[in-house]
C-alpha cells in the first residue's frame, strides 16, 4: 500500500514537471519555425515563376475613407504594371463622408481604370462588402486575377508584378505579400507591431512556404487567380471574423497552393493605442477560434492535395492558439510544485527559463537580421518583446551566481535586508509570472484611457511584454467565443498617416 | 505603367541571393547561441 502511494506521488510529481515544461514548447516550436526559414533558399516557388501580367481587378472595401482613398488610387496607378491590365474597384460600403465624390473624381482622372461600386446599405462587415464587389466582377470575363486590399495600404511599385508571376503556375491559387508597419511618425506600440510582423510574417510565412502550406493571406494583400475565386464559390465567407484565414484554408482544401512573396512589400498603418490593437486582435483571435473549430477534421491528419494536416503546421497553429492555456498550466504546475517539493520546483523552473532564454536569443537575433531595415528601428521593442520581468527571470536562471549576489547585495546597499518570507514571496511571484503577465497586460489596457495612462500603459507594456499582451487577447477570445458574444466588426481606427521610408 | 521595371518579372536572382544570405545569418546566430551556452556552462562549472 505504501509502495503504491509512493509510486502515485512520484507519478504526480513528474506530471507536474511535465506540466511546467509544456511552457517551453511554444518557444521551441517558434525556434523550429525560424530554423525552417533558413531552408527557404532551397524550398520555394521561384522555380515555377514566369512573366505573367494578368488583367487584375483591385478590390478595395471602403467605408468613410475620404482621407486616404484618393492617394491610394493615385499610388496604385503608379504601380509597375500595365495600366490597361489594372482596374481599381472601390466598394463603397454606404460611406457617409466624401468617399463617393473622391472616387468619382478619380474615375474622371483615370477613365476606364477606376470603378465605383456603391452599397446603399452597409455596416455588415468587410466580407459582405467584398462579396458585393465580387458578384459584379464575376459578371463578365475581364478579370483574370483579383487583388483584395485595404483602402489605406501602400504597395511598393514592384509589389504587384512580383506577386502575379507566381500565378503563372496554375497550381497556385493565391499569393500574399509582406505587410510592414508604416505608421508615421509611429509610437512605441507600432514599433512593437513592426517587430511582431518580422516574426509573424517575414519569418513565419517563409517557413510556411517551406512546408508548402500557408496559415493566412494578409487581409491587405490577397492576390487570387480567377479560377481560385470561382473554385471557392465566388464569394468570401461571412460566417467568421477571420474571412481571410477562411479563404486561405478553403483555397488549399480545394488543392491549390498559397504562396507568400516576401519581396513584395506592402505598407500598412497599424493601431496606435492598446484599445484599438485589442479590438483588432480580438477580432483576429476570435476568427482563429472559429477557423480551428470549422476545420477540426483537418488537424494532424495528412490528406492528399494539401498540407494543412501536417504535424509541423498543426504544431505552429496550436502553439499560438493555446498559448494562454499553456502559460497558465505551466504557472499552476510550478506553484503546486513549490508547495510539494521546493528543490524540484526550483530545478524545473531554472530549466524552463534557461530553455526559454536560449530560444529567445536565437529568435530575436535572427528576426532582427531577417528584415534589418525594420530591425534597425524596432530592436529595442524586439528585445523587450517578452517583457523586462521575463528577461530578468531569464538572466537569473541563466546566470544564477551573479544574479544572487546582486539580489543579496543590492537591497543590502540600500539598507534593506530581505527576510526569508520576502524571498519566498518573490520566488512564488516568479513561478506565477507566466500567467500573471497576462493579467498585468490586461491592466495596461485598462490603464490607458485613465489619467496617468499615457505614461503608465507604455511602461507596463515594456515591463510585462508585448507577447503577454497578445496572449491576454487570445484568452479573451476564448471567453467571448464560449459566451457566444455577438460578432461585431470593429473597424480599426486609422489616421491615414502611413508611408514608405524615403 | 508609369515607369519601366528595373528587371524582368521572372528574374529571381536577387530574391534567391537574399534567401541564401538569410540561411547564413541563421547559421551565424545559431553559432553565437552555441558559444553563449558553452561560455555559460564553463563559467558555472
Amino acid at each position: 500500500m505504501t509502495e503504491a502511494l509512493r509510486l502515485l506521488a512520484d507519478v504526480g510529481l513528474w506530471l507536474l514537471v511535465a506540466g511546467v515544461l509544456i511552457g517551453v514548447v511554444p518557444l521551441l516550436a517558434a525556434s523550429y519555425q525560424f530554423l525552417l526559414v533558413a531552408l527557404h533558399h532551397r524550398r520555394h516557388h521561384y522555380g515555377q515563376v514566369a512573366r505573367h501580367l494578368p488583367r487584375t481587378a483591385i478590390l478595395i472595401p471602403a467605408w468613410n475613407e475620404e482621407a486616404v482613398i484618393g492617394a491610394s488610387i493615385d499610388r496604385l496607378m503608379q504601380l509597375e504594371y500595365p495600366t490597361e491590365s489594372l482596374r481599381i474597384c472601390v466598394v463603397d460600403d454606404a460611406s457617409t463622408d466624401g468617399t463617393p465624390d473622391v472616387v468619382r473624381a478619380k474615375m474622371a482622372e483615370y477613365p476606364g481604370s477606376v470603378v465605383h461600386m456603391r452599397r446603399e446599405q452597409g455596416g455588415q462587415g468587410k466580407a459582405h462588402t467584398l462579396n458585393h464587389g465580387l458578384a459584379l466582377l464575376l459578371e463578365d470575363d475581364w478579370m483574370e486575377a483579383l487583388l483584395i486590399m485595404d483602402a489605406d495600404v501602400i504597395y511598393e511599385p514592384a509589389s504587384l508584378r512580383l506577386m502575379t508571376r507566381h500565378l503563372a503556375d496554375p497550381k497556385v491559387g493565391a499569393v500574399t505579400a509582406y505587410i510592414k508597419e508604416g505608421s508615421r511618425p509611429g509610437s512605441y506600440l507600432t514599433r512593437f507591431i513592426g517587430y511582431e510582423y518580422i516574426t509573424a510574417q517575414a519569418a513565419a510565412r517563409r517557413s510556411q512556404n517551406v512546408l508548402g502550406v500557408l496559415a493566412c493571406l494578409a487581409g491587405g494583400a490577397q492576390l487570387h487567380s480567377r479560377a481560385n475565386v470561382e473554385a471557392i464559390g465566388g464569394r468570401i465567407d461571412t460566417s467568421s471574423l477571420a474571412e481571410d484565414t477562411f479563404t486561405t484554408f478553403k483555397t488549399q482544401v480545394q488543392g491549390r497552393r498559397v504562396v507568400f512573396e516576401p519581396h513584395a512589400v506592402v505598407w500598412a498603418e497599424e493601431p496606435g493605442s492598446i484599445d484599438s490593437l485589442w479590438k483588432q486582435r480580438l477580432r483576429w483571435a476570435r476568427g482563429n477560434v472559429q477557423v480551428t473549430r470549422q476545420f477540426k477534421h483537418l488537424w494532424f491528419r495528412s490528406q492528399p492535395g494539401h498540407r494543412l494536416g501536417s504535424f509541423s503546421f498543426g504544431l505552429f497553429w496550436f502553439c499560438l492558439f493555446l498559448l494562454p492555456v499553456i502559460m497558465i498550466v505551466a504557472s499552476a504546475c510550478l506553484v503546486t510544485l513549490y508547495f510539494v517539493d521546493f528543490p524540484l520546483s526550483w530545478r524545473t523552473f531554472s530549466l524552463l527559463w534557461i530553455l526559454n532564454g536560449v530560444c529567445y536569443v536565437f529568435i530575436t537575433g535572427f528576426a532582427l537580421l531577417i528584415d534589418p531595415d525594420t530591425g534597425r528601428h524596432t530592436w529595442k521593442e524586439g528585445l523587450a518583446f517578452p517583457g523586462l520581468i521575463s528577461l530578468a527571470i531569464i538572466l537569473y536562471a541563466c546566470f544564477p551566481r551573479p544574479a544572487r549576489w546582486l539580489l543579496h547585495h543590492g537591497p543590502h546597499a540600500l539598507g534593506v535586508d530581505l527576510t526569508t518570507r520576502e524571498v519566498r514571496a518573490a520566488v512564488l511571484f516568479a513561478y506565477a509570472w507566466l500567467a500573471l503577465a497576462m493579467v498585468v497586460a490586461w491592466l495596461a489596457k485598462l490603464a490607458e484611457p485613465r489619467r496617468f495612462g499615457r505614461v503608465l500603459s507604455p511602461v507596463l507594456v515594456y515591463v510585462v511584454g508585448y507577447g503577454p499582451l497578445l496572449c491576454a487577447v487570445t484568452f479573451t477570445s476564448y471567453v467571448k467565443e464560449l459566451r457566444g458574444a455577438a460578432m461585431t466588426w470593429d473597424k480599426t481606427e486609422k489616421s491615414g498617416k502611413v508611408g514608405m521610408p524615403t | 505603367m508609369t515607369r519601366p521595371p528595373d528587371r524582368p518579372q521572372d528574374d529571381t536572382t536577387e530574391e534567391l541571393r537574399y534567401e541564401r544570405r538569410l540561411a547564413l545569418k541563421a547559421l551565424t546566430v545559431l553559432a553565437v547561441v552555441a558559444v553563449l551556452v558553452v561560455v555559460r556552462q564553463l563559467w558555472l562549472v
